[in-house]
């Protein structure tokens, strides 16, 4: 599904991916694991192509990244931030239905797919509510949601563990990995908690100085 | 784009003027004066047109006859020449008579007029009006006539005066104009910068940047429309409520058009709305070449 080859980045004279090669298929699930500054958010920023420029090959179902169309290949994946990233005027359920209006989804099909979900990680009774009054675990289980609205084949989060404490980051965790196997998606997970990839055993590559190695 | 991404985008520029509800209205407010000018600067070329053909229309002059001349040889000798239809005295006697009637109710006026050394006056209609200009020169150059007043002169003057104030007009109308579009400019990166987290989460969500941007497209359109199309109801306003009645009045000098005036409203939305748009499309360059 996702494959990088020789994959190079630098800023300057600052090396920060170096000749990485990696194979993430569909339906799989796997951390990427590096201290900060090790480039885990550069690999992501180029797998959402917030970032473009690069050296090597990355290909997403067999066809190189620069030949899809940006919006095309956001469409293909969820994404989540360590910061939620959620929109401080809207209520939680116009957060989550922005993931479907932005694609030209009717009202009639965003409302049962985004209540279904936040059923599922117990916001419902929140929908109406701002951001502001959630707690963190509460929001970036709505960014959760949003990122799934409309079941993206792949996942890919950016240290979503990053703002909460751990009680509330195993919860997070065990969320994603549960909606893992019940949406089939690939999901990948940037984080620098080696606690977290102790608690819940999956492939991970561990970055360090710009290289991965399979842990 | 379907029905349900216009529905979306209608209330998102409403929420979105809303937040930026100043810049925006200052800009809809200089659009507004903007084409309102425009819009005074039709009417009033339509206006001096009519003018102009009523008085290049005329047959019609006045000479002034000197006191020491004899009113009645000149007339004779007038009423002979080719080009005379008809020649009429007009003593002094007889002015104050008509003007009396223009008087009434303010007569302690009329009493300067008639201590005055009021001249005589031959009120003289040619046979065709294109020559009117030149036999004027030629009469002004005849002994016993002071002064030869016709129509087409005054035109002259009201054309120089119109031309002057188009002049005035089209400059003042092109710095409103622009600072028109640098306002929307302004409303536009303003809104940009109040959405940048948007813009991003929109963007990041697989939005189409043509989309996000259509968004502030439909926004700065939308500023210029509203500015636009009140600056055409106060011109439609100007003309059922002044120039209408003065039409009325005066049946053979002015005929505007009903139609050309829509037509005019139409033609000033439409220019309030290229301008909105077209800022706002500079405006929001940058958005596309980062999306």
């Amino acid at each position: 599904m996702i494959r990088l080859q020789k994959l190079c980045k630098s800023y300057g004279e600052r090396v920060i991916l170096q000749d990485l090669d990696l194979h993430l298929e569909a339906g799989e699930f796997a951390f990427l694991q590096g201290r900060s500054g090790s480039g885990k958010s550069t690999l992501l920023k180029l797998l959402y192509r917030e970032q473009t420029e690069f050296a090597g090959r990355i290909d997403i179902d067999a066809v190189p990244i620069e030949q899809i169309r940006k919006f095309e290949l956001r469409r293909m994946m969820g994404v989540i931030f360590q910061s939620f990233e959620l929109l401080p005027r809207k209520t939680v359920m116009e957060n989550v239905a922005l993931a479907g209006e932005v694609v030209g989804k009717r009202w009639g099909e965003i409302e049962p797919e985004a209540q279904r979900l936040l059923a599922r990680v117990g916001l419902l009774d929140r929908k109406d509510v701002f951001p502001d009054q959630l707690s963190g675990g509460e929001q970036q289980r709505v960014a959760i949601v949003r990122a799934l609205l409309n079941r993206p084949r792949i996942l890919l989060a950016d240290e979503p563990t990053g703002n909460l404490d751990s009680e509330t980051a195993f919860e997070v965790m065990q969320l994603l990995k549960e909606l893992h196997v019940e949406e089939n998606m690939a999901m990948l997970i940037v984080t620098h908690s080696e606690r977290l990839v102790e608690q819940f055993p999956a492939k991970t590559w561990m970055m360090e100085q710009g290289r991965v190695r399979v842990v | 784009m379907n029905r349900q991404s216009c529905m979306y985008m209608l209330r998102d520029a409403r929420e979105g003027i809303q937040r930026n509800i100043g810049a925006a209205a200052a800009a809809a407010v200089l659009i507004f004066v903007a084409v309102l000018i425009a819009g005074i600067l039709l009417l009033g070329r339509f206006g001096v047109g009519d003018l102009m053909g009523y008085l290049e229309s005329q047959v019609a002059m006045k000479l002034y006859v000197d006191p020491a001349a004899d009113t009645k040889a000149i007339a004779a000798i007038l009423q002979e020449k080719s080009f005379v239809q008809s020649v009429e005295i007009e003593t002094k006697a007889q002015m104050l008579e008509r003007l009396a009637g223009f008087f009434a109710g303010r007569e302690h006026l009329l009493v300067s007029f008639q201590e005055s050394q009021i001249p005589d006056a031959i009120r003289l209609e040619l046979r065709d009006k294109t020559q009117i200009k030149l036999v004027a020169e030629q009469l002004q150059t005849m002994n016993g006539i002071t002064k030869v007043v016709y129509p087409q002169e005054f035109a002259e003057t009201i054309l120089r005066w119109s031309a002057q104030l188009n002049q005035y007009g089209l400059g003042l109308l092109l710095g409103l104009g622009a600072l028109a579009f640098g306002m929307v400019f302004i409303a536009m990166n303003l809104a940009m910068y109040q959405r940048q987290q948007e813009i991003r989460v929109r963007l990041l969500l697989g939005a189409n940047p043509w989309h996000v941007r259509g968004q502030f497209l439909f926004e700065g359109w939308l500023i210029g429309f509203v500015g636009s199309l009140l600056a055409a109801v106060a011109i439609y306003w100007l003309f059922s409520g002044m120039l209408l009645p003065l039409q009325k009045q005066f049946p053979l000098v002015f005929h505007f058009s009903q139609q050309l005036v829509y037509e005019m409203m139409g033609g000033m939305a439409l220019a309030g709305s290229l301008l909105g748009l077209s800022a706002s499309y500079a405006s929001t360059r940058k958005l596309i070449n980062h999306a």
